[in-house]
């Protein structure tokens, strides 16, 4: 048995630890701010495990999703509840015992079992041999994207992929659906919180030069998601930072002036309509739903280059939506709702 | 000693994703307050990621995005580059993660507004009178 | 066009709730009119994939994107999943006509995007249906999941934390599904059902432990989803606390599918042998099946809230469902697909007739039955068929996926399941027999009187005629007439549809 050394195993093992105390940490905490600080950690940590096991689109996904937004999603509703948890807690339900033991006996069954699993980075492992190789053989050909992440997710798993934005597209409405209907008795106490001047000259000194460099990044992760990791999502997600951004350092009024509750809600819904609508005009030209194909002949190319351009049309679609969603996560959130004042 | 240090050295991808996913788990079942069990959920999501993403290693592997020779081939080994499927699927899944996220926290500010408080026991109580 | 229906069934819905969700200004009507008009037209597709599927007698594979699987995602719909689609969009298209009056009495704002979910509800659960992906399925069972998040936290004040609990429980659910899916991926390096049965049918992985892990995680998801006792004690809280249409949508459609779903991974991606043979659980299964039916039925029947007593029925209906399905016989899965249908029917009808009830006398307990058949004749008699359908008696559906059921378990000996059937049934017409006696025979006044208000000396003594509006009745009735008309057209129902998907081995 021999392992490459290309895996610096030991490097693994002390992030893998890492995280496990930082998981640890996260649910042991009483201050529900610091957990939730100790979270984005963890997320971090993890991005650089996926970095390691050269999974760079999604370690890239995860850093913009779980170590920037999720935190700031977090700690927007934190400041809503009460930051301590309790701790007297004398009495424990029994069913909950009775799941915590069949847990631990499903643990100590399910490790026992990796014995049977394909040792690890096996090159000759099913998963690595089956579907995968011709992935990365015919993609180029068929699709000419470089990307076989951006391939596979756009064009072959398409249909995944649309879904997944109309996944994000969902959470957008039912977090409007169930936060935004503010009582008057609510709103009276929303204005109790205290309100944020934005007004701090460092900060917003630093917003100004870096929300422009941000958002021509997004641009640039977005359209090269051809040739480098990158995509519609992780564009997006930045994208959409910049704004969330916008509204930390100045306030959330000022970041709504620039996007506006009706451009956000178009633009949640404009971006899968654009994914839809390119799936469904290959429909109306005679091929199946998303065969980008279809659309060789309006745009004047070889069919393989016309599944690229599909590609990139339909990351744009995603990109939209998932700024869109994003911003429109931080607004109720971080307001509770009212849309008045952010974090 | 060899045996067991090549046994670790072979698995110890899929220990952590699994010890992580029950802390994970045992946050979302045993602790009593509801943005502690949010945490979890997210631990023991990833924890899944994590799981399905180490699959895709291969040793001696690059980033699954292709690499061209000098006169502008691409060059198609593919045991040269990592197993670009679980990374695809993975990136779905975070994205329905953090949907997940934030329709569970926007439960939560609602859950505080009735209930006034989002430690379980006391939302129990709340709701028996 | 013919070969495009499974993909535009999907879409219209789906492009359907893009537009509800701008279409705010243009008023509650166009809202209802334009979500009636996309389920009407996936209902139609539907049944034009149904009746191609019948006439050739081979499943329709449509490739998504043109690409040929196992690379790209296909959707396929065999005999099963067309029955069920078309049960899926003709429940959701009768809940959007039935949705008139109770839906903008629950959403008193935001009425379009409440509707957008809605139509994302049924996008989702038509998609899982006709996936043939493993991947592809896990991500429309979070789009369902997700927007009955939004529809069922509309429900009265504390159902924000049923619908948490509900949240974390199908989180859990979905992730061990995701889970299992990760490691069937390690063992056979595909996603795509068909090519896993064929890999998973090679007899190296026949013995293999993790494929044995993966199918478990799977098969343990799909029950956390489908509430399967004793992973059931979130469905009655979260559909009790929902409001009228979200219960009329989800209670019948939800778990259904969740069923349909077991079905596939059992019997398309994995075998009957593989199960009955390799995996030797059936009769721990059976057990758990019939305790569900049983002290479903029990637990029904302890409840005073019309909605709650509903929902634990649910929770005893999954038991046949599931017990039929680990039967391991012709009989036990002819019983197990047509309840599926059955029950989805059954299950409407009863929460569109309790809706009704609500609807007019503002009352959920089960004094709110008293004197139905002077004020409400027609809910009344569509919820006595219904009643009748859910006991078992001819002709109704009820009784025929009954029968089924039946003959599977003397077939395959497993008496426990056979008493469960019946003590189940038997429970059943005691709880119907003790509504429909209130109903029948409760007079008015008593009802004013035990409500305990003062408003007793007003109300008028002579009765009046209260029915619901005409855009609940009318769905209500079509229901009442399919349990019939299901019920009479049994024979052609299986065999055109359920005997063409038997699977192999049984």
């Amino acid at each position: 048995m021999t392992w490459d050394t290309s895996l610096l195993w030991q490097f693994d093992i002390l992030i893998l630890l890492m995280m496990v105390i930082c998981a640890v940490t996260a649910l042991a905490l009483e201050g529900l701010l610091s957990s939730a600080i100790v979270t984005g950690a963890y997320s971090f940590l993890i991005c650089l495990m996926w970095t390691h096991m050269r999974a760079v689109d999604v370690a890239f996904t995860e850093a913009a999703v779980g170590a920037a937004i999720s935190t700031v999603l977090f700690l927007g509703t934190a400041q809503y509840v009460n930051r301590w948890i309790k701790k007297d807690r004398p009495r424990e339900q029994g069913i909950k015992q009775i799941t915590l033991v069949i847990a631990v006996i499903c643990a100590v069954m399910m490790l026992n079992a990796t014995r049977d699993l394909p040792e690890w980075a096996d090159p000759a492992s099913p998963a690595s041999t089956h579907l995968s190789p011709r992935y990365i053989e015919q993609a180029y050909f068929e699709t000419a994207t470089p990307n076989v992440v951006t391939a596979v997710l756009a064009d072959y798993r398409s249909y995944d992929t649309m879904f997944e934005a109309v996944v994000v597209f969902a959470a957008a409405l039912v977090v409007m659906v169930v936060l935004r209907r503010t009582s008057h008795k609510h709103r009276m106490a929303l204005h109790l919180r205290p309100k944020r001047a934005g007004r701090d000259t460092v900060l917003r000194g630093a917003a100004q030069s870096i929300i422009p460099v941000m958002q021509i990044f997004a641009l640039y992760v977005l359209f090269h998601g051809h040739y480098s990791p990158g995509g519609g999502f992780q564009g997006g997600v930045i994208f959409g930072a910049s704004f969330i951004l916008l509204a930390l350092c100045y306030n959330l009024k000022f970041s709504m002036n620039r996007f506006r509750e009706h451009a956000v809600l178009w633009c949640c819904a404009g971006g899968v309509l654009l994914y839809a609508g390119i799936g469904a005009a290959c429909l109306a030209m005679g091929w199946n739903f998303l065969g980008y194909g279809a659309l060789a002949g309006v745009l004047g190319v070889s069919d393989v280059m016309a599944r690229s351009h599909g590609i990139l049309a339909v990351e744009i679609g995603v990109g939209i939506t998932v700024m869109a969603v994003m911003v429109s996560l931080y607004n109720d959130l971080a307001s509770g709702g009212d849309l008045e004042e952010g974090l | 000693m060899d045996e067991l240090f090549y046994f670790i050295i072979a698995k110890y991808n899929y220990w952590a994703a699994l010890v992580l996913l029950f802390i994970g788990l045992f946050g979302m079942i045993v602790k009593n307050n509801l943005m502690k069990k949010i945490i979890g959920m997210v631990i023991f999501q990833t924890a899944i990621l994590l799981f399905i993403v180490s699959i895709g290693v291969k040793r001696g592997a690059t980033v699954p995005i292709l690499q061209f020779s000098p006169d502008k081939q691409p060059l198609l080994d593919a045991t040269a580059y990592a197993n670009p499927l679980p990374h695809v699927l993975i990136l779905t899944a975070i994205v329905v993660g953090v949907a997940v996220l934030g329709v569970a926290l926007a439960l939560l500010q609602k859950i505080q507004r009735v209930h006034g408080t989002i430690e379980e026991d006391e939302i129990l109580e709340d709701m028996r009178k | 066009m013919m070969d495009q229906t499974p993909a535009i069934m999907i879409l219209v819905p789906v492009f359907a709730s893009l537009a509800l969700t701008l279409i705010g200004p243009l008023g509650h009507r166009a809202a209802y009119g334009l979500l009636i008009i996309s389920i009407a037209g996936s209902l139609a597709a539907a049944l034009a994939t149904m009746v191609q599927v019948v006439q050739t007698g081979q499943a329709v594979h449509y490739r998504m994107g043109d690409w040929i699987p196992p690379m790209g995602i296909e959707l396929v719909i065999d005999h099963l999943s067309a029955g069920v689609l078309v049960l899926i969009s003709a429940c959701a298209l009768l809940t959007a006509i039935y949705s008139m009056h109770t839906a903008r009495q629950d959403n008193p704002d935001r009425l379009n995007h409440y509707y957008a979910l809605f139509a994302l509800l049924v996008a989702g659960l038509l998609g899982m249906t006709a996936t043939g992906d493993v991947f592809n399925l896990y991500v429309l069972l979070e789009i369902s999941a997700l927007s009955s998040y939004g529809l069922l936290a509309r429900g009265k004040g504390k159902a924000y934390y049923a619908t948490f609990r509900y949240l974390m429980m199908g989180t859990i659910g979905a992730s061990f599904y995701l889970l299992g899916v990760g490691y069937i991926y390690i063992m056979t390096g595909s996603l795509n059902m068909a090519d896993l049965a064929e890999i998973l049918s090679r007899p190296e992985l026949e013995a293999s432990v993790s494929v044995r892990i993966g199918f478990s995680l799977i098969i343990l998801g799909v029950w956390i989803k489908m509430a399967l006792f004793p992973l059931h004690a979130w469905l009655p809280n979260a559909y009790s606390r929902a409001g009228t249409t979200t219960a009329c949508l989800i209670a019948p459609l939800m778990t259904k599918v969740s069923v349909y779903v077991m079905l596939r991974i059992m019997f398309t991606v994995f075998s009957a042998d593989y199960i009955f043979q390799q995996i030797a659980w059936s009769r721990l299964v059976i057990y758990l099946a019939s305790a569900a039916a049983v002290l479903g039925m029990i637990t029904a029947l302890s409840q005073r809230d019309l909605r709650k007593m509903l929902t634990y029925i649910i929770v005893a209906e999954i038991g046949y469902l599931t017990g039929g399905a680990w039967l391991a016989n012709t009989a036990g899965y002819t019983g197990a697909v047509y309840h599926i249908l059955a029950d989805g029917l059954m299950t409407l009808c009863l929460f569109m007739a309790v809706g009704a009830i609500i609807y007019r006398t503002g009352e959920s307990t089960a004094a709110a039955m008293q004197g139905l058949f002077q004020r409400m004749p027609v809910t009344a008699g569509v919820l006595l068929v219904a009643a009748a359908s859910v006991v078992g008696v001819p002709p109704t559906c009820g009784f025929f996926s009954k029968w089924y059921l039946l003959q599977g378990a003397v077939k395959a000996g497993e008496w426990v399941f056979v008493a469960a059937l019946i003590i189940a049934g038997l429970l059943a017409a005691i709880l119907f027999f003790r509504l429909l006696e209130r109903a029948f025979f409760g007079r008015l006044e008593d009802a004013v009187t035990e409500n305990g208000s003062e408003k007793s000396q007003e109300v008028p003594r002579k009765i009046r005629l209260e029915e619901a509006p005409l855009t609940m009745l009318l769905p209500l009735v079509i229901t009442g007439a399919a349990l019939f008309g299901l019920g009479i057209y049994t024979n052609e129902v299986v065999q055109y549809l359920i005997r063409w998907s038997m699977p192999a081995g049984i």
